[in-house]
C-alpha cells in the first residue's frame, strides 16, 4: 500500500526507520551490492556483518547519504531518500551520527574542539554547556583526560573513540557506527560494545553496525544482516542466523577461509595466464 | 518549556519543569534560571524533573552547569522527581555522584 509523501513521492509502510528496498549499486561497471533488502527497526541495534569487499560500506555510504541512491530503494520513515530537498537532508543529518573507520577528525582541533563543532554549528548551547557535554561524551569513551590533545598525539584506537565521541555528542536518533572494533584491543573493544548497547537503552538510540567481527557482532546485536558478494544471504535475530542451516552463513559463521582457495586460484590462474602470454 | 518557579521561606527555591530539556530548550531556559532565579542567590534550590518528559545530554549538562553555579554560591542544590530514563541517562555519563549527593 503507497501513500504520498510532501514531496509528492510514494510513502510506505514500514515497520523499521530504514528501509532498503532491492537496492543494487556499485562503482562504475563494477557492481557491488545485488538486489539488498532489509529494514532498521527503531531503538534496536542492527549489525551489518561480512567479510571484507562484501559490500557493507557501499551500503553504509547510501544510508548516510553519501552515495546517491535511485528513486524506490531507501526509504526513511516512509520518505524516498531519493526525494530528499536540502531542508530534509538538514532534518536527516540532524538525525543521525556516524563513526567512520578512521575517526574522520580534523586535524587542526583538539579532540574537545572536534567535538565541540557540531554543537557550534547546530545549536544555541551556551560554550560553558558546550564543554560540559564534550567531557561528558569524552568520558563515556573513556578519553578524559585527552581532551585538549590533537588527534595526531592520539593513538588509532585513541582516535576512533574520539571518533566516537564525536558522533555522539548532538545524542543522534541514528548512530552509524563503521567497524568499531578495528585497531582496538580486546578489553577495549568490549567496553565499546557495551557502551553502545547502553546508548541504545538509556537513550533508546537507533543503531546501525558495519563490522567483520563475530563476536562484538552477536554481542550487540538485535538483529543481524548477513551481506556475501553484494547479497543478503541472511537476515533476522542473532539467534536466528547463528542457527542457519545455510552452508555460506555457516562458512562465514564458522570463519572457514574458502576466500583464500579461491584467491590461490586467481592467483595461480593469473601466474599461468602471464607465462602464457610471454611464450606467446 | 514550561518552569514553575516557588519562593519559600528562608531563600530556598522549587523549580519545576514540564516538557522536553534538551539542546533546542536548554539555551533559553538556562538564561531565564541565571536571571530570575540565580542572581538572587537562593540558599537552596531543588530542581523538581518529574513532568520532563525527555531530556537527552544537553539538559543533563544544564543540570550540572545549575549545581556547579550554587555550589560555587554556595548553596545547596538536590534533584527531585528523578525518572527512571532520567536516572539511566545520569548513570550513562557517570554523574550519579555529582547529581544525587543529596538527594
Amino acid at each position: 500500500m503507497f501513500l504520498m509523501n510532501d514531496r509528492g513521492g510514494p510513502k510506505v509502510f514500514t515497520d523499521g526507520i530504514i528501509e532498503v528496498k532491492n537496492l543494487s549499486s556499485g562503482y562504475g561497471r563494477l557492481q557491488i551490492l545485488h538486489d539488498v533488502t532489509f529494514a532498521i527497526p527503531s531503538g534496536k541495534v542492527t549489525v551489518i556483518m561480512g567479510v571484507s569487499g562484501c559490500g557493507k560500506s557501499t551500503l553504509l555510504r547510501h544510508l548516510i547519504g553519501l552515495k546517491n541512491t535511485p528513486p524506490g530503494h531507501v526509504f526513511v520513515d516512509g520518505s524516498d531518500m531519493a526525494l530528499f530537498g536540502p531542508q530534509e537532508w538538514m532534518t536527516y543529518r540532524k538525525r543521525i551520527g556516524v563513526l567512520f573507520q578512521g575517526g574522520a577528525l580534523f586535524s587542526s582541533l583538539s579532540v574537545r574542539d572536534n567535538l565541540a563543532v557540531p554543537l557550534r554549528v547546530h545549536t544555541r548551547l551556551a560554550e560553558t554547556t558546550i564543554r560540559i557535554i564534550a567531557d561528558i561524551k569524552l568520558h563515556q569513551v573513556g578519553l578524559t583526560e585527552f581532551g585538549d590533545f590533537m588527534p595526531s598525539q592520539l593513538s588509532g584506537g585513541m582516535r576512533k573513540r574520539a571518533g566516537l565521541a564525536r558522533a555522539m555528542v548532538m545524542d543522534p536518533e541514528i548512530l552509524f557506527v563503521d567497524e568499531p572494533s578495528s585497531g582496538l584491543d580486546p578489553i577495549t573493544a568490549a567496553g565499546l560494545d557495551e557502551l553502545l548497547v547502553d546508548l541504545k537503552d538509556a537513550m533508546g538510540m537507533t543503531l546501525v553496525v558495519v563490522t567483520h567481527e563475530l563476536e562484538s557482532a552477536f554481542r550487540i546485536a538485535d538483529q543481524v544482516v548477513v551481506l556475501d558478494a553484494g547479497r543478503v544471504l541472511a537476515a533476522g535475530s542473532p539467534e536466528a542466523v547463528r542457527s542457519s542451516p545455510d552452508p555460506r552463513v555457516r562458512q562465514f559463521l564458522e570463519r572457514r577461509a574458502d576466500e583464500r582457495t579461491v584467491d590461490q586460484e586467481r592467483y595461480e590462474k593469473r601466474l599461468t595466464g602471464v607465462g602464457v602470454k610471454r611464450r606467446a | 518549556m514550561p518552569l514553575t518557579v516557588s519562593w519559600e521561606e528562608g531563600g530556598s527555591v522549587r523549580i519545576s519543569c514540564d516538557g522536553v530539556l534538551d539542546r533546542d530548550t536548554v539555551p533559553d531556559l538556562s538564561r531565564r534560571l541565571f536571571r530570575d532565579v540565580l542572581k538572587k542567590r537562593p540558599r537552596h534550590l531543588r530542581l523538581d524533573l518529574s513532568a520532563v518528559e525527555r531530556m537527552d545530554t544537553a539538559g543533563l549538562a544544564f543540570v550540572l552547569e545549575l549545581r556547579n553555579a550554587l555550589k560555587s554560591q554556595g548553596a545547596g542544590f538536590r534533584l527531585e522527581g528523578v525518572t527512571d530514563s532520567i536516572r539511566r541517562l545520569v548513570a550513562l555519563a557517570r554523574l550519579e555522584n555529582l547529581l544525587f549527593e543529596n538527594s
